[in-house]
Protein backbone atom coordinates (compact mmCIF):
# COMPACT_ATOMS: atom_id res chain seq x y z
CA UNK A 1 0.00 0.00 0.00
CA UNK A 2 2.95 2.05 1.21
CA UNK A 3 4.35 2.20 -2.36
CA UNK A 4 1.38 2.27 -4.24
CA UNK A 5 0.92 5.43 -2.52
CA UNK A 6 3.80 6.95 -2.82
CA UNK A 7 4.12 5.47 -6.78
CA UNK A 8 1.27 8.61 -7.98
CA UNK A 9 1.91 9.29 -11.44
CA UNK A 10 0.96 12.79 -12.63
CA UNK A 11 -2.28 11.17 -14.49
CA UNK A 12 -3.44 9.52 -11.34
CA UNK A 13 -3.23 13.54 -9.43
CA UNK A 14 -5.00 14.73 -12.92
CA UNK A 15 -7.77 12.85 -12.52
CA UNK A 16 -8.05 13.05 -8.43
CA UNK A 17 -8.22 16.42 -9.17
CA UNK A 18 -11.09 16.48 -11.94
CA UNK A 19 -13.20 14.03 -9.96
CA UNK A 20 -12.69 16.17 -6.70
CA UNK A 21 -13.90 19.67 -8.50
CA UNK A 22 -16.61 17.64 -10.07
CA UNK A 23 -17.42 16.90 -6.28
CA UNK A 24 -16.83 20.50 -5.00
CA UNK A 25 -19.09 21.65 -7.60
CA UNK A 26 -22.33 19.33 -6.54
CA UNK A 27 -21.63 20.22 -2.85
CA UNK A 28 -21.60 16.96 -2.64
CA UNK A 29 -18.89 17.24 0.74
CA UNK A 30 -18.21 20.47 2.88
CA UNK A 31 -14.50 21.38 3.83
CA UNK A 32 -14.76 19.83 7.37
CA UNK A 33 -15.40 15.92 5.82
CA UNK A 34 -12.46 16.43 3.32
CA UNK A 35 -9.36 14.93 4.86
CA UNK A 36 -9.72 11.11 5.06
CA UNK A 37 -12.22 10.84 2.04
CA UNK A 38 -9.81 12.78 0.35
CA UNK A 39 -6.98 10.78 0.86
CA UNK A 40 -8.92 7.45 0.37
CA UNK A 41 -9.80 8.67 -3.18
CA UNK A 42 -5.96 9.81 -3.71
CA UNK A 43 -5.21 6.24 -2.71
CA UNK A 44 -8.29 4.90 -5.16
CA UNK A 45 -7.09 6.32 -7.94
CA UNK A 46 -3.47 5.90 -7.08
CA UNK A 47 -4.39 1.93 -7.48
CA UNK A 48 -6.42 2.32 -10.51
CA UNK A 49 -10.14 2.39 -9.82
CA UNK A 50 -11.59 4.40 -12.43
CA UNK A 51 -12.46 8.08 -12.25
CA UNK A 52 -15.64 7.12 -13.72
CA UNK A 53 -16.34 4.58 -10.99
CA UNK A 54 -15.58 6.70 -8.44
CA UNK A 55 -17.76 9.74 -9.68
CA UNK A 56 -20.42 7.32 -10.10
CA UNK A 57 -20.65 6.05 -6.53
CA UNK A 58 -20.06 9.64 -5.47
CA UNK A 59 -23.55 10.35 -6.76
CA UNK A 60 -24.82 7.10 -4.89
CA UNK A 61 -23.86 8.35 -1.68
CA UNK A 62 -25.05 11.68 -2.32
CA UNK A 63 -28.17 10.52 -3.18
CA UNK A 64 -28.80 8.09 -0.06
CA UNK A 65 -27.44 10.77 2.31
CA UNK A 66 -30.48 12.92 0.55
CA UNK A 67 -32.67 10.08 0.96
CA UNK A 68 -31.82 10.02 4.72
CA UNK A 69 -32.98 13.24 5.77
CA UNK A 70 -30.90 16.13 7.14
CA UNK A 71 -28.80 16.07 9.61
CA UNK A 72 -30.28 16.42 12.76
CA UNK A 73 -27.79 18.69 15.60
CA UNK A 74 -30.52 16.99 17.93
CA UNK A 75 -29.62 13.54 17.35
CA UNK A 76 -25.69 14.59 17.62
CA UNK A 77 -25.51 13.56 20.97
CA UNK A 78 -23.56 10.27 21.92
CA UNK A 79 -26.80 9.11 23.82
CA UNK A 80 -28.62 8.41 21.40
CA UNK A 81 -26.15 5.78 20.28
CA UNK A 82 -26.34 3.82 23.39
CA UNK A 83 -30.29 4.19 23.25
CA UNK A 84 -30.65 1.60 20.59
CA UNK A 85 -28.46 -1.09 22.45
CA UNK A 86 -30.41 0.32 25.84
CA UNK A 87 -33.85 0.06 24.13
CA UNK A 88 -33.64 -3.49 23.20
CA UNK A 89 -31.91 -4.53 26.60
CA UNK A 90 -35.31 -3.32 28.41
CA UNK A 91 -37.75 -4.80 25.80
CA UNK A 92 -36.00 -8.10 26.32
CA UNK A 93 -36.30 -7.67 30.04
CA UNK A 94 -40.19 -6.72 29.72
CA UNK A 95 -41.27 -9.32 26.57
CA UNK A 96 -43.05 -11.71 27.94
CA UNK A 97 -44.63 -14.82 25.37
CA UNK B 1 -45.13 -33.01 -7.29
CA UNK B 2 -43.39 -35.95 -5.86
CA UNK B 3 -44.42 -36.66 -2.50
CA UNK B 4 -42.85 -34.67 0.42
CA UNK B 5 -39.75 -34.21 2.02
CA UNK B 6 -39.60 -35.24 5.44
CA UNK B 7 -39.35 -32.60 8.34
CA UNK B 8 -36.91 -32.70 10.97
CA UNK B 9 -39.23 -34.31 13.47
CA UNK B 10 -39.69 -36.72 11.01
CA UNK B 11 -36.25 -37.46 10.18
CA UNK B 12 -35.67 -37.65 14.06
CA UNK B 13 -38.28 -40.58 14.72
CA UNK B 14 -36.79 -42.27 11.35
CA UNK B 15 -32.86 -41.57 13.75
CA UNK B 16 -34.63 -42.92 17.13
CA UNK B 17 -35.96 -46.27 15.40
CA UNK B 18 -32.71 -46.85 12.98
CA UNK B 19 -29.80 -45.09 14.11
CA UNK B 20 -27.74 -46.34 11.23
CA UNK B 21 -29.86 -44.32 8.98
CA UNK B 22 -27.73 -41.26 10.63
CA UNK B 23 -24.90 -42.59 8.29
CA UNK B 24 -27.29 -43.16 5.35
CA UNK B 25 -28.83 -39.96 5.75
CA UNK B 26 -25.52 -38.01 5.51
CA UNK B 27 -24.07 -39.93 2.46
CA UNK B 28 -27.46 -39.16 0.55
CA UNK B 29 -26.93 -35.20 1.51
CA UNK B 30 -23.36 -35.63 0.35
CA UNK B 31 -23.86 -37.11 -2.52
CA UNK B 32 -26.74 -34.63 -3.46
CA UNK B 33 -24.50 -31.94 -2.27
CA UNK B 34 -21.88 -33.04 -4.77
CA UNK B 35 -24.10 -33.64 -7.50
CA UNK B 36 -27.48 -31.47 -7.26
CA UNK B 37 -26.15 -28.85 -5.29
CA UNK B 38 -23.18 -28.46 -7.64
CA UNK B 39 -25.40 -28.16 -10.76
CA UNK B 40 -27.43 -25.96 -9.25
CA UNK B 41 -24.40 -23.50 -8.75
CA UNK B 42 -25.37 -23.92 -5.08
CA UNK B 43 -22.12 -26.10 -3.27
CA UNK B 44 -18.80 -24.60 -2.92
CA UNK B 45 -17.04 -26.98 0.16
CA UNK B 46 -18.51 -30.39 0.70
CA UNK B 47 -16.98 -32.29 3.86
CA UNK B 48 -17.08 -35.45 2.78
CA UNK B 49 -14.51 -36.83 5.12
CA UNK B 50 -15.71 -34.31 8.59
CA UNK B 51 -19.59 -35.08 7.71
CA UNK B 52 -19.24 -39.40 7.72
CA UNK B 53 -17.21 -39.67 10.47
CA UNK B 54 -19.03 -36.96 12.54
CA UNK B 55 -22.17 -39.34 10.95
CA UNK B 56 -20.89 -42.83 12.47
CA UNK B 57 -19.31 -40.71 15.58
CA UNK B 58 -23.11 -40.14 16.30
CA UNK B 59 -24.48 -43.21 15.23
CA UNK B 60 -22.15 -45.27 17.33
CA UNK B 61 -23.20 -43.04 20.11
CA UNK B 62 -26.92 -43.77 19.71
CA UNK B 63 -26.22 -47.87 19.31
CA UNK B 64 -24.85 -47.62 22.56
CA UNK B 65 -27.97 -45.78 24.04
CA UNK B 66 -25.48 -42.64 25.18
CA UNK B 67 -27.20 -39.99 23.04
CA UNK B 68 -28.53 -36.85 24.35
CA UNK B 69 -32.47 -37.42 23.67
CA UNK B 70 -32.84 -33.65 23.93
CA UNK B 71 -30.88 -32.73 21.45
CA UNK B 72 -33.29 -31.56 18.57
CA UNK B 73 -31.01 -32.06 15.63
CA UNK B 74 -29.46 -35.25 16.11
CA UNK B 75 -28.05 -36.79 12.95
CA UNK B 76 -29.65 -33.93 10.66
CA UNK B 77 -27.86 -33.12 8.03
CA UNK B 78 -27.27 -29.18 7.35
CA UNK B 79 -24.83 -27.06 5.23
CA UNK B 80 -24.55 -23.05 5.58
CA UNK B 81 -24.00 -20.22 3.61
CA UNK B 82 -19.78 -19.94 3.14
CA UNK B 83 -19.83 -17.18 5.31
CA UNK B 84 -20.34 -19.48 8.36
CA UNK B 85 -16.44 -20.61 9.32
CA UNK B 86 -15.61 -23.60 10.79
CA UNK B 87 -11.76 -24.55 11.59
CA UNK B 88 -9.95 -25.65 8.53
CA UNK B 89 -12.76 -25.53 6.31
CA UNK B 90 -12.92 -23.00 2.90
CA UNK B 91 -14.32 -19.85 3.68
CA UNK B 92 -14.05 -17.31 0.86
CA UNK B 93 -17.38 -15.60 1.18
CA UNK B 94 -18.07 -15.78 -2.69
CA UNK B 95 -15.22 -13.24 -3.40
CA UNK B 96 -12.09 -14.11 -4.99
CA UNK B 97 -10.21 -11.45 -2.43
CA UNK B 98 -10.40 -13.84 -0.25
CA UNK B 99 -9.16 -17.30 -2.21
CA UNK B 100 -7.94 -19.79 -0.84
CA UNK B 101 -9.05 -18.43 2.51
CA UNK B 102 -9.51 -20.96 5.34
CA UNK B 103 -11.52 -20.46 8.76
CA UNK B 104 -9.54 -20.09 11.75
CA UNK B 105 -12.37 -20.56 13.90
CA UNK B 106 -15.52 -22.49 14.59
CA UNK B 107 -18.77 -19.80 14.06
CA UNK B 108 -20.83 -19.50 17.31
CA UNK B 109 -23.87 -20.75 16.01
CA UNK B 110 -22.26 -23.39 13.72
CA UNK B 111 -21.06 -24.66 17.61
CA UNK B 112 -24.78 -24.37 19.09
CA UNK B 113 -25.99 -26.29 15.89
CA UNK B 114 -23.18 -29.03 16.25
CA UNK B 115 -24.27 -29.33 20.32
CA UNK B 116 -27.65 -30.33 18.94
CA UNK B 117 -26.12 -33.15 16.92
CA UNK B 118 -26.60 -31.67 13.43
CA UNK B 119 -23.94 -32.98 10.77
CA UNK B 120 -22.53 -30.01 8.95
CA UNK B 121 -22.02 -31.01 5.74
CA UNK B 122 -20.54 -27.88 3.80
CA UNK B 123 -20.74 -24.17 2.21
CA UNK B 124 -23.25 -22.98 0.17
CA UNK B 125 -22.78 -20.07 -2.46
CA UNK B 126 -22.84 -16.77 -1.55
CA UNK B 127 -23.52 -13.38 -3.23
CA UNK B 128 -19.70 -11.94 -3.04
CA UNK B 129 -19.78 -11.07 0.71
CA UNK B 130 -23.01 -11.15 0.64
CA UNK B 131 -23.43 -7.84 -1.12
CA UNK B 132 -26.27 -8.46 -3.32
CA UNK B 133 -29.82 -9.58 -3.64
CA UNK B 134 -29.91 -11.26 -6.98
CA UNK B 135 -27.85 -13.88 -6.41
CA UNK B 136 -25.57 -13.06 -9.15
CA UNK B 137 -21.91 -14.01 -8.69
CA UNK B 138 -19.05 -13.80 -11.33
CA UNK B 139 -16.37 -15.78 -9.17
CA UNK B 140 -18.57 -18.18 -6.90
CA UNK B 141 -21.34 -19.11 -9.28
CA UNK B 142 -24.61 -17.64 -9.78
CA UNK B 143 -27.35 -20.43 -8.26
CA UNK B 144 -30.36 -21.60 -10.00
CA UNK B 145 -33.91 -21.59 -8.59
CA UNK B 146 -35.07 -25.50 -8.21
CA UNK B 147 -38.39 -24.12 -9.22
CA UNK B 148 -37.41 -23.25 -12.76
CA UNK B 149 -33.35 -23.50 -13.73
CA UNK B 150 -34.05 -19.92 -15.41
CA UNK B 151 -34.23 -17.92 -12.34
CA UNK B 152 -32.32 -16.70 -9.56
CA UNK B 153 -32.76 -17.77 -5.88
CA UNK B 154 -32.67 -14.34 -4.77
CA UNK B 155 -29.92 -13.30 -2.12
CA UNK B 156 -27.09 -12.89 -0.90
CA UNK B 157 -27.86 -16.52 0.77
CA UNK B 158 -28.73 -18.12 -2.81
CA UNK B 159 -26.89 -21.29 -2.36
CA UNK B 160 -28.88 -21.72 0.91
CA UNK B 161 -32.46 -21.52 -1.02
CA UNK B 162 -31.62 -23.64 -3.72
CA UNK B 163 -30.22 -26.28 -1.80
CA UNK B 164 -33.43 -26.41 0.90
CA UNK B 165 -35.65 -25.81 -1.39
CA UNK B 166 -33.87 -29.13 -4.27
CA UNK B 167 -34.49 -30.59 -0.68
CA UNK B 168 -31.01 -32.06 -0.38
CA UNK B 169 -31.10 -30.63 3.14
CA UNK B 170 -33.80 -29.70 5.78
CA UNK B 171 -32.06 -26.81 6.67
CA UNK B 172 -29.39 -24.07 5.95
CA UNK B 173 -28.50 -21.08 7.87
CA UNK B 174 -27.69 -17.62 5.73
CA UNK B 175 -27.58 -14.30 6.69
CA UNK B 176 -29.61 -10.79 6.61
CA UNK B 177 -28.42 -7.72 6.57
CA UNK B 178 -30.86 -6.00 4.25
CA UNK B 179 -32.91 -9.08 3.28
CA UNK B 180 -30.62 -11.81 2.48
CA UNK B 181 -32.84 -14.64 4.35
CA UNK B 182 -35.92 -13.27 3.33
CA UNK B 183 -35.18 -12.74 -0.36
CA UNK B 184 -33.81 -16.04 -0.86
CA UNK B 185 -36.17 -17.26 0.92
CA UNK B 186 -39.09 -16.15 -0.78
CA UNK B 187 -37.67 -16.77 -3.85
CA UNK B 188 -37.69 -20.90 -3.56
CA UNK B 189 -40.77 -21.31 -1.69
CA UNK B 190 -38.85 -21.61 2.09
CA UNK B 191 -39.43 -20.35 5.02
CA UNK B 192 -37.32 -17.77 5.93
CA UNK B 193 -36.15 -15.94 9.72
CA UNK B 194 -34.95 -12.98 10.05
CA UNK B 195 -34.48 -12.44 14.32
CA UNK B 196 -34.56 -9.82 16.65
CA UNK B 197 -31.62 -7.72 16.77
CA UNK B 198 -28.98 -9.44 18.90
CA UNK B 199 -31.04 -12.76 19.69
CA UNK B 200 -28.76 -15.16 17.47
CA UNK B 201 -25.01 -14.95 17.29
CA UNK B 202 -23.05 -13.25 14.69
CA UNK B 203 -19.25 -14.38 16.23
CA UNK B 204 -17.79 -16.54 13.27
CA UNK B 205 -19.75 -15.09 10.23
CA UNK B 206 -18.16 -13.55 7.91
CA UNK B 207 -18.88 -9.60 8.55
CA UNK B 208 -20.86 -6.73 6.23
CA UNK B 209 -22.23 -4.16 8.15
CA UNK B 210 -21.94 -5.00 12.15
CA UNK B 211 -25.16 -2.50 12.79
CA UNK B 212 -27.52 -4.53 10.63
CA UNK B 213 -25.97 -8.16 10.20
CA UNK B 214 -28.28 -11.33 11.48
CA UNK B 215 -28.34 -14.40 11.08
CA UNK B 216 -31.21 -16.65 10.57
CA UNK B 217 -32.57 -20.35 9.29
CA UNK B 218 -34.02 -21.38 5.80
CA UNK B 219 -36.23 -24.42 6.15
CA UNK B 220 -39.07 -25.66 4.42
CA UNK B 221 -41.63 -25.50 7.14
CA UNK B 222 -42.47 -23.62 9.94
CA UNK B 223 -42.01 -25.77 12.77
CA UNK B 224 -38.65 -26.59 11.28
CA UNK B 225 -37.44 -23.06 11.02
CA UNK B 226 -38.97 -22.64 14.86
CA UNK B 227 -36.93 -25.96 15.92
CA UNK B 228 -33.37 -24.22 14.36
CA UNK B 229 -33.89 -20.37 15.44
CA UNK B 230 -34.30 -22.72 19.13
CA UNK B 231 -31.18 -24.18 19.03
CA UNK B 232 -28.88 -21.07 17.48
CA UNK B 233 -30.65 -18.07 19.85
CA UNK B 234 -27.85 -17.32 22.78
CA UNK B 235 -26.35 -15.01 24.72
CA UNK B 236 -22.92 -14.45 23.11
CA UNK B 237 -20.05 -12.79 25.05
CA UNK B 238 -18.01 -12.04 22.02
CA UNK B 239 -21.14 -10.24 20.01
CA UNK B 240 -21.34 -6.61 21.21
CA UNK B 241 -24.93 -6.54 19.96
CA UNK B 242 -25.80 -9.77 21.91
CA UNK B 243 -29.03 -8.86 24.50
CA UNK B 244 -29.52 -12.05 27.40
CA UNK B 245 -33.11 -12.96 26.55
CA UNK B 246 -34.97 -15.37 28.10
CA UNK B 247 -36.24 -17.78 24.64
CA UNK B 248 -39.45 -19.19 25.20
CA UNK B 249 -40.04 -22.86 23.70
CA UNK B 250 -41.11 -21.90 20.33
CA UNK B 251 -43.14 -25.01 19.52
CA UNK B 252 -45.14 -24.72 22.69
CA UNK B 253 -47.97 -22.15 21.23
CA UNK B 254 -47.46 -23.02 18.12
CA UNK B 255 -50.35 -24.50 16.47
CA UNK B 256 -52.30 -21.88 18.57
CA UNK B 257 -53.87 -20.21 15.44
CA UNK B 258 -54.80 -16.85 14.95
CA UNK B 259 -57.80 -15.94 17.10
CA UNK B 260 -56.81 -12.92 19.50
CA UNK B 261 -54.58 -11.77 16.96
CA UNK B 262 -54.36 -8.52 14.64
CA UNK B 263 -52.80 -8.08 11.54
CA UNK B 264 -51.80 -4.52 9.96
CA UNK B 265 -51.54 -3.97 6.35
CA UNK B 266 -49.36 -0.90 5.89
CA UNK B 267 -51.04 1.87 4.82
CA UNK B 268 -47.76 3.55 3.56
CA UNK B 269 -44.06 2.61 2.13
CA UNK B 270 -44.33 -1.65 1.40
CA UNK B 271 -47.34 -1.67 -1.03
CA UNK B 272 -46.29 1.70 -2.91
CA UNK B 273 -43.53 -0.33 -5.19
CA UNK B 274 -45.77 -3.66 -5.10
CA UNK B 275 -46.73 -4.72 -8.93
CA UNK B 276 -50.40 -5.40 -9.25
CA UNK B 277 -50.05 -9.56 -9.00
CA UNK B 278 -47.79 -8.83 -5.89
CA UNK B 279 -50.27 -6.78 -4.02
CA UNK B 280 -53.12 -9.14 -5.29
CA UNK B 281 -51.20 -12.11 -3.40
CA UNK B 282 -50.52 -10.70 -0.45
CA UNK B 283 -54.70 -9.24 -0.51
CA UNK B 284 -55.63 -12.99 -0.48
CA UNK B 285 -53.67 -14.08 2.37
CA UNK B 286 -55.16 -11.10 4.76
CA UNK B 287 -58.54 -11.92 3.89
CA UNK B 288 -57.80 -15.40 4.60
CA UNK B 289 -55.98 -14.06 8.02
CA UNK B 290 -59.23 -12.78 8.61
CA UNK B 291 -61.34 -16.24 8.10
CA UNK B 292 -58.90 -17.77 10.54
CA UNK B 293 -60.16 -15.60 13.27
CA UNK B 294 -57.54 -12.71 13.01
CA UNK B 295 -58.79 -9.11 13.10
CA UNK B 296 -57.67 -7.24 10.59
CA UNK B 297 -56.85 -3.04 10.03
CA UNK B 298 -54.90 -0.64 8.21
CA UNK B 299 -52.09 0.63 10.26
CA UNK B 300 -49.35 3.44 9.46
CA UNK B 301 -45.67 2.22 9.80
CA UNK B 302 -43.53 5.82 10.50
CA UNK B 303 -40.30 6.60 9.72
CA UNK B 304 -40.21 3.63 7.10
CA UNK B 305 -38.93 5.74 3.99
CA UNK B 306 -36.32 7.14 5.68
CA UNK B 307 -34.94 4.04 7.63
CA UNK B 308 -35.12 2.45 4.09
CA UNK B 309 -32.36 4.99 2.83
CA UNK B 310 -30.28 4.70 6.08
CA UNK B 311 -29.93 1.13 5.76
CA UNK B 312 -28.23 1.44 2.46
CA UNK B 313 -25.94 4.32 3.89
CA UNK B 314 -24.71 2.20 7.06
CA UNK B 315 -24.02 -1.11 5.02
CA UNK B 316 -22.36 1.03 2.29
CA UNK B 317 -20.21 2.94 5.32
CA UNK B 318 -19.50 -0.17 7.38
CA UNK B 319 -18.62 -2.32 4.14
CA UNK B 320 -16.47 -0.17 3.15
CA UNK B 321 -14.77 0.59 6.21
CA UNK B 322 -14.34 -3.17 6.35
CA UNK B 323 -13.12 -3.95 3.56
CA UNK B 324 -11.02 -0.59 2.82
CA UNK B 325 -7.38 -2.19 2.93
CA UNK B 326 -8.40 -4.65 0.37
CA UNK B 327 -10.16 -2.72 -2.25
CA UNK B 328 -6.31 -0.19 -1.98
CA UNK B 329 -4.65 -3.44 -2.46
CA UNK B 330 -6.21 -5.61 -4.51
CA UNK B 331 -9.07 -4.07 -6.03
CA UNK B 332 -9.10 -5.71 -9.15
CA UNK B 333 -10.43 -8.82 -7.34
CA UNK B 334 -13.87 -7.62 -6.71
CA UNK B 335 -16.65 -8.19 -8.82
CA UNK B 336 -17.98 -4.76 -10.21
CA UNK B 337 -21.15 -4.60 -8.56
CA UNK B 338 -19.19 -5.61 -4.97
CA UNK B 339 -16.88 -2.90 -5.51
CA UNK B 340 -19.48 -0.25 -6.59
CA UNK B 341 -21.29 -0.95 -3.96
CA UNK B 342 -18.12 -0.83 -1.27
CA UNK B 343 -16.93 2.67 -2.65
CA UNK B 344 -19.97 4.27 -2.25
CA UNK B 345 -18.90 4.35 1.67
CA UNK B 346 -16.26 6.54 0.96
CA UNK B 347 -18.12 9.14 -0.40
CA UNK B 348 -20.74 9.68 2.41
CA UNK B 349 -19.71 11.82 5.05
CA UNK B 350 -19.30 10.73 9.00
CA UNK B 351 -22.01 13.06 10.52
CA UNK B 352 -24.64 11.46 7.72
CA UNK B 353 -22.84 8.10 9.31
CA UNK B 354 -23.59 9.02 12.75
CA UNK B 355 -26.84 10.56 12.16
CA UNK B 356 -28.12 7.45 11.04
CA UNK B 357 -26.93 5.11 13.85
CA UNK B 358 -28.02 8.06 16.01
CA UNK B 359 -31.50 8.05 14.69
CA UNK B 360 -32.14 4.59 15.19
CA UNK B 361 -33.71 4.23 18.87
CA UNK B 362 -36.02 7.35 18.01
CA UNK B 363 -37.16 5.66 14.91
CA UNK B 364 -37.80 2.21 16.45
CA UNK B 365 -39.53 3.53 19.58
CA UNK B 366 -41.82 5.50 17.05
CA UNK B 367 -42.64 2.62 15.37
CA UNK B 368 -43.33 0.24 18.59
CA UNK B 369 -45.62 3.44 19.58
CA UNK B 370 -47.69 4.01 16.12
CA UNK B 371 -47.42 0.54 15.02
CA UNK B 372 -46.82 -2.42 17.45
CA UNK B 373 -48.97 -0.98 19.80
CA UNK B 374 -51.81 -1.87 17.47
CA UNK B 375 -51.05 -4.86 15.59
CA UNK B 376 -49.33 -7.79 16.16
CA UNK B 377 -47.84 -8.46 12.41
CA UNK B 378 -47.58 -6.42 9.41
CA UNK B 379 -48.43 -8.10 6.42
CA UNK B 380 -46.12 -7.24 3.32
CA UNK B 381 -44.61 -8.68 0.08
CA UNK B 382 -41.07 -9.49 0.23
CA UNK B 383 -40.35 -8.95 -3.72
CA UNK B 384 -42.17 -6.09 -5.28
CA UNK B 385 -42.31 -7.85 -8.54
CA UNK B 386 -42.57 -11.26 -9.75
CA UNK B 387 -39.06 -12.99 -9.55
CA UNK B 388 -37.05 -12.07 -12.79
CA UNK B 389 -35.00 -14.41 -14.53
CA UNK B 390 -30.85 -14.42 -14.29
CA UNK B 391 -30.60 -12.88 -17.33
CA UNK B 392 -33.05 -10.12 -16.63
CA UNK B 393 -31.46 -9.42 -13.37
CA UNK B 394 -28.03 -9.24 -14.72
CA UNK B 395 -26.47 -5.91 -14.21
CA UNK B 396 -23.78 -6.81 -17.22
CA UNK B 397 -26.47 -7.61 -19.65
CA UNK B 398 -29.84 -6.13 -18.53
CA UNK B 399 -29.62 -1.70 -18.16
CA UNK B 400 -32.95 -2.05 -16.34
CA UNK B 401 -31.35 -4.94 -14.09
CA UNK B 402 -30.01 -1.80 -11.89
CA UNK B 403 -33.39 -0.11 -10.82
CA UNK B 404 -34.29 -4.25 -10.43
CA UNK B 405 -31.63 -4.66 -8.17
CA UNK B 406 -32.55 -1.09 -5.95
CA UNK B 407 -35.93 -2.18 -5.72
CA UNK B 408 -35.73 -5.68 -4.11
CA UNK B 409 -34.92 -4.93 -0.88
CA UNK B 410 -37.35 -1.55 -0.50
CA UNK B 411 -40.03 -3.98 1.75
CA UNK B 412 -36.80 -5.70 3.64
CA UNK B 413 -34.26 -3.17 4.41
CA UNK B 414 -35.51 -1.24 6.53
CA UNK B 415 -36.60 -4.17 8.91
CA UNK B 416 -33.01 -4.39 9.78
CA UNK B 417 -32.39 -0.77 10.78
CA UNK B 418 -34.87 -1.37 13.02
CA UNK B 419 -33.55 -4.69 14.41
CA UNK B 420 -36.98 -6.39 14.21
CA UNK B 421 -37.90 -10.00 13.62
CA UNK B 422 -39.54 -10.75 9.97
CA UNK B 423 -40.58 -14.37 8.73
CA UNK B 424 -40.65 -14.78 5.04
CA UNK B 425 -43.63 -17.45 4.75
CA UNK B 426 -44.00 -19.09 0.86
CA UNK B 427 -48.04 -18.92 0.12
CA UNK B 428 -48.49 -20.16 -3.69
CA UNK B 429 -47.74 -20.00 -6.86
CA UNK B 430 -47.36 -17.16 -9.60
CA UNK B 431 -48.00 -17.33 -13.12
CA UNK B 432 -44.74 -18.27 -13.90
CA UNK B 433 -45.01 -21.09 -11.54
CA UNK B 434 -42.63 -19.79 -9.16
CA UNK B 435 -43.06 -19.42 -5.04
CA UNK B 436 -45.00 -16.47 -4.16
CA UNK B 437 -45.05 -15.34 -0.64
CA UNK B 438 -45.63 -13.11 2.17
CA UNK B 439 -43.28 -11.20 4.77
CA UNK B 440 -44.59 -11.06 8.64
CA UNK B 441 -42.69 -8.60 10.58
CA UNK B 442 -42.83 -8.09 14.51
CA UNK B 443 -42.08 -6.04 17.35
CA UNK B 444 -38.60 -7.63 19.40
CA UNK B 445 -38.38 -10.84 20.72
CA UNK B 446 -42.12 -11.66 18.71
CA UNK B 447 -40.59 -14.54 17.16
CA UNK B 448 -42.69 -17.09 18.82
CA UNK B 449 -45.56 -15.02 17.63
CA UNK B 450 -44.56 -14.47 14.26
CA UNK B 451 -43.90 -18.25 14.14
CA UNK B 452 -47.31 -19.11 15.39
CA UNK B 453 -49.38 -16.93 12.89
CA UNK B 454 -46.67 -18.17 9.84
CA UNK B 455 -47.68 -21.76 11.12
CA UNK B 456 -51.23 -21.26 10.94
CA UNK B 457 -51.63 -19.74 7.51
CA UNK B 458 -49.06 -23.04 6.17
CA UNK B 459 -51.74 -25.23 7.72
CA UNK B 460 -54.12 -23.21 5.50
CA UNK B 461 -51.67 -23.25 2.37
CA UNK B 462 -49.64 -26.07 3.14
CA UNK B 463 -47.37 -25.13 0.45
CA UNK B 464 -44.51 -27.06 1.99
CA UNK B 465 -45.53 -30.30 0.83
CA UNK B 466 -44.80 -29.35 -2.72
CA UNK B 467 -41.60 -29.66 -4.00
CA UNK B 468 -39.60 -28.52 -7.44
CA UNK B 469 -39.53 -30.76 -9.97
CA UNK B 470 -35.89 -31.91 -10.55
CA UNK B 471 -35.93 -34.19 -12.90
CA UNK B 472 -33.94 -32.11 -15.57
CA UNK B 473 -30.84 -32.58 -13.76
CA UNK B 474 -29.31 -35.71 -12.64
CA UNK B 475 -30.29 -37.48 -8.81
Amino acid sequence: MRSAVADFRRSDIRNYLMLRNRIREEEMVDETDNEHEALLILKCTAVGIASETLADTADVAKRLCTQSGPVDGGTLDPRHYIDYQHLFLKLARKTSI
Amino acid sequence: MTAPLKTIEELQVDIATDPASIVELTSQALSDLNSLGRQLNAVVHVAIDDAIARAEGLRDTAVRDDADRSSTLFGIPVAHKELYMRVGWPCEGGSKTLAGHHAQRTAFVVDKLDRQGAVDCGRLTSVELALGTTGHNAYAGTPTNPWNLQYICGGSSSGSGAVVAAGIVPVSLGSDTGGSVRLPAAACGLVGIKPTHGLVSRTGVIALSPSLDTVGPLTRSVRDGAIVLQAIAAVDDEDSSSVPFDFPDLLHNLEDGLAGLRIGWPSNHFFEDAEGSVADGIDEVFRLMGRLGAECVDVEVPGIETANAMTMLIIAVEGAALHERTILENHSAFGEQALARLLVGFFIPARDYYNALANRASVAKRVLAETFEYVDTVITPVWPYPLPTIEESNVGANPEAAEMLLRSGHNTRAVNYLGFPAVNLPTGFDANGLPTSVQLIGAPYTEAKLLRIARALERELNFWSTRPRLSVLAK
